[in-house]
């Protein structure tokens, strides 16, 4: 038993032994690899779908199109305007907002799971979707103007509602100087559902536009647009980075807050810190894609499964492979009904259940 | 044999909700020894450790930590300076021993900063002071209360801390593992001069293992001194409510309580 000269992971985590271990060197490969799926995921789904066209072809489009590669490669344009507005227009900011969105639920589910040590937790948790939701039907129930910076109302007020019902919950839950997370929990259920109690009652007094918010509440990325992309994302990479930064310290939280603290960590900040982020990230997501359900529940815990519980694995990995979840979720949505659309929550719970039992009976040691 | 003062506590009050849990406790402990911390249930024994360990805040009183007054020290200084193994933690099943361990060097690396080479030698060294090196790769799932009890205490020590507090260190172990976890913290503070502060339920037990005693009673040192000035029927009975009686113990002359009755109701829980 030699100390670790089997050094493995010059950035992450030292191993006792040099036993292969999901951690470690091949850290490096992972997420090249994961990244490297994501990647290819975003070129093959922008192939698919109702107008249908020539792999190459639509190969073609994105490369002419990339900057300084399309004019130094010269390629003849061989597709008409339609179709290259169909592919650069509508599928690919439509499958890049489903990354963004399904890798910002994944990173934010993560993340509470942890906080929480809680495995049923989800981005969801404290009151975000019960909040989205009531300001997205108040968007939809008022007669007010369509769009402000790249969004709809109905998006900034589900994102308005999703963050006020956080900081909420967040004061309801202050007990002296601390933030207990029960406390929290609590006051993110009941908070809840007061606020869906409020949307029921609106709904109820809007029943012509019933259609249209059923549609919103099921989730779906029918709408995303590179305006949409661009409103979004700064809000989500914030997010990212910060609980990326915090992923050690999420580690030490799987101990009880009374030994963070007496490791030496300011435990209340930390709490603050994390909340605010995922809380950032998760009502960026459901402004633009409505409540989409299970990617933030079962992609963290596929993670663990397959890569182990150390959180600087588990986040940047949760967000990529939620990313490719929700991405091929859009993508059957749009399809395989075509020309109608499935709501983009069906596919997610009907393919991302099974598959997650496969994963829970496949692995049944301990991995929360 | 023992040397400098690493912890001096003085007048330390504290109430839960209007109820005083600490009346004014004042106690120190230097380099190199151990010093037990006995009572009855309630008597304040783990809201002291809680306000040392800077979790709780003390309503009045000071705590200095190898001189420095603990309101001066930052929650990574302290942990730098004292580590804490408390009474039953929760923790991750699913962690290796050696991931555990490796927490303990929290407070020693920056934000962005992943454990070193540095580290893991240190966590390496701190299983081995424990004897459970070979449990290293082993879940602490799997493994007994004694080991993860180890493990813990190593995780203490990889903090590299100069003061440990520990809380019921051998509740829920069979004797011989509560002998091997003495022996343990007995080496440490004999041999790497670290000051130790136990709470402990069994008598006998801390009285064979800690270089003095003190008795806690509704929140004030009752008594304070070597296991033979302390441990003595009037003692114990003033504290517990027990009435007992006190043998030389065959090996060493350091007490042994009995047990032979009760004299009150007062005293126990």
């Amino acid at each position: 038993m030699h100390l670790s000269e089997t050094r493995r992971g010059r950035l992450w985590v030292w191993h006792s032994q040099g036993q292969a271990r999901a951690a470690g060197r091949p850290i490096a490969l992972l997420m090249l690899g994961v990244g490297g799926a994501l990647l290819l995921s975003v070129l093959l789904a922008i192939t698919v779908g109702a107008v249908s066209l020539p792999v190459g072809t639509v190969w073609h489009m994105l490369l002419s199109r990339t900057p300084f590669l399309g004019d130094v490669l010269g390629l003849p344009v061989t597709w008409t305007p339609a179709q290259e507005a169909v592919v650069l227009q509508i599928r690919l900011p439509r499958i890049l907002l489903a990354a963004v969105v399904g890798g910002s639920l994944a990173v934010a589910g993560a993340t509470y799971q942890g906080m929480f040590r809680n495995p049923l937790a989800d981005p969801y948790l404290i009151g975000v979707a019960a909040g989205a939701g009531l300001g997205a039907v108040i968007g939809f129930a008022l007669p007010l103007p369509q769009a402000w910076y790249g969004l709809g109302v109905v998006q900034w007020l589900a994102f308005a509602g999703a963050t006020i019902t956080v900081v909420v919950v967040s004061l309801l839950a202050r007990v002296g100087n601390t933030t207990p997370l029960t406390t929290l929990l609590l006051a993110g259920v009941a908070l809840g559902s007061f606020c869906t109690a409020i949307t029921s009652f609106v709904i109820y007094l809007q029943q012509d536009k019933l259609h249209v918010i059923y549609f919103w509440l099921l989730g779906g990325l029918s709408l995303g647009s590179w305006q949409q992309l661009g409103t979004v994302l700064p809000y989500v990479l914030l997010s990212l980075a910060v609980v990326l930064v915090n992923a050690r310290l999420l580690n030490v939280l799987q101990l009880d807050e009374e030994q963070a603290a007496q490791l030496g960590l300011n435990v209340e900040r930390l709490k603050f810190v994390l909340v605010a982020a995922a809380t950032m990230g998760t009502a960026a997501a459901v402004s633009v894609s409505g409540l989409i359900g299970f990617v933030g529940l079962i992609v963290p815990h596929a993670v663990r499964m397959l890569w182990g519980h150390d959180y600087r694995l588990v986040l940047p990995l949760s967000w990529l492979a939620g990313a490719i979840f929700l991405l091929w979720s859009d993508t059957a949505a749009r399809t395989v009904l075509a020309p109608t659309e499935l709501p983009v929550g069906i596919v997610t719970a009907l393919c991302g259940a099974p598959f997650f039992l496969y994963l829970l009976r496949q692995r049944k040691r301990l991995v929360f | 044999m023992t040397g400098g003062v690493l912890l001096r506590v003085e007048d330390l009050r504290f109430a839960y909700n209007g109820r005083p849990t600490l009346a004014g406790v004042s106690l120190q402990a230097r380099a190199g020894e151990v010093v037990g911390l006995i009572g009855p249930n309630g008597s304040g024994k783990s809201t002291l450790l809680r306000l040392v360990s800077g979790v709780l805040r003390s309503h009045s009183g000071q705590v200095w930590v190898d001189g420095t007054p603990l309101g001066q020290l930052s929650r990574g200084e302290l942990a730098r300076r004292m580590a804490v193994v408390p009474q039953n933690p929760h923790l991750p099943e699913a962690f290796t021993a050696w991931e555990l361990v490796l927490l303990g060097r929290t407070p020693h690396l920056r934000l962005f900063q992943a454990e070193g080479p540095r580290d893991a030698a240190v966590a390496r060294q701190a299983l081995e002071t424990c004897g459970v090196w070979d449990l290293a790769e082993h879940r602490l799932g799997e493994m007994s209360g004694g080991e993860v009890q180890r493990v813990v205490i190593a995780r203490a020590l990889a903090q590299q801390p100069s003061l440990l507090l520990l809380d019921e260190p051998t509740s829920h172990l069979d004797i011989n593992q509560q002998a091997a976890i003495m022996d343990i913290i007995a080496g440490l503070a004999r041999e790497r001069g670290l000051a130790v502060l136990a709470v402990f339920h069994d008598l006998n037990l801390a009285a064979q293992y800690c270089n003095r005693l003190i008795i806690l009673r509704e929140g004030r040192v009752l008594v304070e001194g070597q296991p033979g000035e302390v441990i003595t029927p009037a003692n114990v009975g003033a504290a517990y409510g027990a009435e007992v009686c006190v043998v030389p113990h065959p090996r060493n002359s350091l007490p042994v309580a009995l047990v032979t009755g009760r004299t009150s109701i007062n005293g126990g829980d």
